[in-house]
């Protein structure tokens, strides 16, 4: 059932509007795939007939639902296991020798969607810091629904299957009728929060690691260009940026420069005094 | 280099279609139908596969039996135990691992689920 | 910590999202729960499936078919032509699905439970089982054909037997 180009123009003007993210031709597909479920939701089988209707005036709560089912990434445990491992041998060991040890550290998963990414980097920390130092982990996301099952800290089965290591299941997880809940005490570690990368951020700490991964891709070079930007400005001086493997400052905003740590690339503002980057023995 | 997965499970559509995904990801695959002939094809085995996946429910040996014949046996030391089970307790989560399986996946799967657990097991690049 | 435990048998929403789950990995085309099962639908000419389950709770969890909705699944999940399927092909297949529907129901009805492998037999309407009881059904439509997976609980007091 492909939509018309009237109809995919709609959505991709809507959701430029709303959220800067851009949907060149070509990402039918991807309309399609996104906003079938809604429209079988709500009870059309034609998804060009679904946007329509969201077109009248009266159904904001129908457009906002467009513009989160587009917004939102699908999403597995441990993304990308070889930027964890890095993170976890390289960055980790940095960030703990240069920081006073009462000072907890703080991190942003900036485009959390439902959360596996924010718990994942709160399993790995309990891991490797076990009660010695504290940790905050922030996730901000656009949408309103996965922020709600983020919160929840409830997994369906499939969710549960995508990436996550079965001792972490064990350790961290407890099965509730079919689902499963993520441990309390972990979530206690994990705040969510709505935030739109693509206005200014308010009420965010500084941060001493900032994933903002496979998001940028979505909006334009001058949102871009903006985002990374406000970003700097939320980064401890010595903080790191962490974007999707397949990202990079370069082009965007020169400010950043790169460090390979193990199989990760992770960028620090250029302009301040630059860390000492010895290894330890 | 190539590597070599032996599927075990008494379904032959569950074989199907593990085989198909593991394939897509270059895998070479070989069957068996429950634990007791995985064991005798490892016996006769030239080479040793590198991951066998392994359904736990099975007529004759099944998959817990297979993984503490298969830990017990020296000559199976470097191959890599993934459970593809329905078996969805934790405390049956918990007895897998601690018979020596490597990695757990609970039926039913898409095929990315596959792909990143034998990416946390090493087995191929990213995905 | 290990007291007894009261089995919770899945409510019907709950066993519906299980049996989609198995339906968006393994199998192509829609499934449409029907909001409310007909229980009185007669089983002759439909194949069944099923798998028992022992331990805290005593049961079965059985998928009733047609067979030409048999032979679909069977050839989504080998992905051959309906030509191409054998009997026991579609009998495997029947049976995998109730494996993966009964393991997630097991899961939920408490620890010490065991799974059963599965049993396919070809006229439903032949599987008389005087000793148990449906407690929850889910019927769903799914390429033109009605599906039904339910919960039947083992009745105290009465033998073996199927």
């Amino acid at each position: 059932m492909a939509i018309a180009s009237t109809e995919f123009n709609y959505v991709a003007d809507l959701v430029r509007r709303e959220a800067a993210i851009v949907l060149e031709p070509g990402k039918e597909y991807l309309v399609e795939a996104r906003l079938l479920p809604l429209a079988r939701a709500a009870g059309q089988t034609d998804i060009g007939q679904y946007i329509r209707h969201a077109q009248q005036p009266a159904n904001r709560e129908q457009r906002w639902a467009i513009v989160e089912a587009l917004t939102t990434n699908e999403t597995s445990w441990f993304r990308d296991a070889a930027v964890f491992e890095g993170f976890r041998k390289e960055l980790l060991p940095r960030l703990l020798e240069t920081r006073p040890a009462y000072q907890p550290l703080r991190i942003w998963s900036a485009a959390a969607s439902t959360g596996q990414e924010a718990y994942s980097l709160a399993m790995l920390l309990t891991e490797e810091l076990g009660i010695s130092r504290k940790f905050e982990i922030v996730g901000t996301d656009i949408s309103r629904a996965v922020l709600a099952q983020a919160r929840a800290g409830r997994y369906t089965q499939m969710e549960m299957n995508r990436g996550l290591p079965a001792r972490n299941l064990v350790r961290f997880f407890q099965r509730t009728g079919t689902a499963w809940q993520v441990d309390p005490q972990l979530q206690r570690s994990v705040s969510f929060r709505e935030l739109n990368l693509a206005a200014p951020f308010s009420g965010l700490p500084r941060f001493d690691v900032v994933f903002l991964r496979n998001v940028l891709i979505y909006f334009d070079l001058p949102t871009k260009q903006t985002i990374l930007r406000r970003v700097r400005q939320t980064m401890a001086s010595d903080g790191w940026l962490i974007l999707g493997t397949a990202e990079t400052t370069r082009g965007i905003d020169e400010e950043f420069e790169h460090t390979r740590l193990g199989g990760l690339t992770a960028y620090r503002a250029s302009a301040e005094a630059p860390l000492e980057l010895t290894r330890r023995a | 280099m190539t590597v070599h997965a032996i599927v075990i499970d008494d379904s032959s559509a569950m074989r199907m279609i593990l085989r198909r995904i593991v394939t897509k990801l270059g895998f070479e695959v070989d069957e068996a139908v429950n634990g007791r002939d995985a064991l005798d094809k490892l016996n006769a085995a030239e080479q040793v596969p590198d991951v066998a996946l392994i359904d736990w429910n099975m007529p004759e040996m099944n998959g817990l039996e297979f993984i503490q014949a298969v830990r017990s046996d020296p000559r199976y030391s470097r191959l890599t135990l993934l459970m593809v089970t329905t078996e969805s307790e934790q405390s049956q989560i918990v007895r897998a691992l601690a018979a020596g399986a490597h990695e757990y996946l609970i039926k039913p799967f898409t095929p990315d689920a596959v792909a990143e657990k034998l990416e946390i097991l090493g087995l191929t690049a990213g995905v | 910590m290990t007291e007894a435990m009261t089995a919770v048998l899945p409510s019907a929403p709950e066993l519906a999202e299980i049996v989609d789950q198995v339906w968006a990995s393994f199998l192509e085309g829609e499934l449409i729960v029907v909001p409310e099962p007909d229980v009185t639908r007669p089983y002759a000419g439909c194949l069944i499936a099923w798998v028992s389950i022992g331990g805290d709770w005593t049961g079965h969890l059985s998928v009733v078919c047609s067979d030409a909705a048999a032979r679909s699944i069977a050839t989504d999940m080998f992905q051959l032509d309906d030509s191409e399927v054998t009997t026991a092909e579609v009998a495997d297949a029947l049976g995998e699905i109730a494996n993966m529907v009964g393991g997630s129901v097991k899961g939920m009805v408490g620890a010490n439970a065991v799974l059963s492998l599965p049993q396919v037999v070809l006229d439903a309407a032949a599987l008389v089982s005087p000793e148990t009881c449906r407690l929850v059904t889910v019927q769903a439509h799914w390429k033109d054909e009605l599906l039904e997976f339910s919960l039947w609980e083992r009745q105290p007091g009465n033998g073996g037997g199927k």
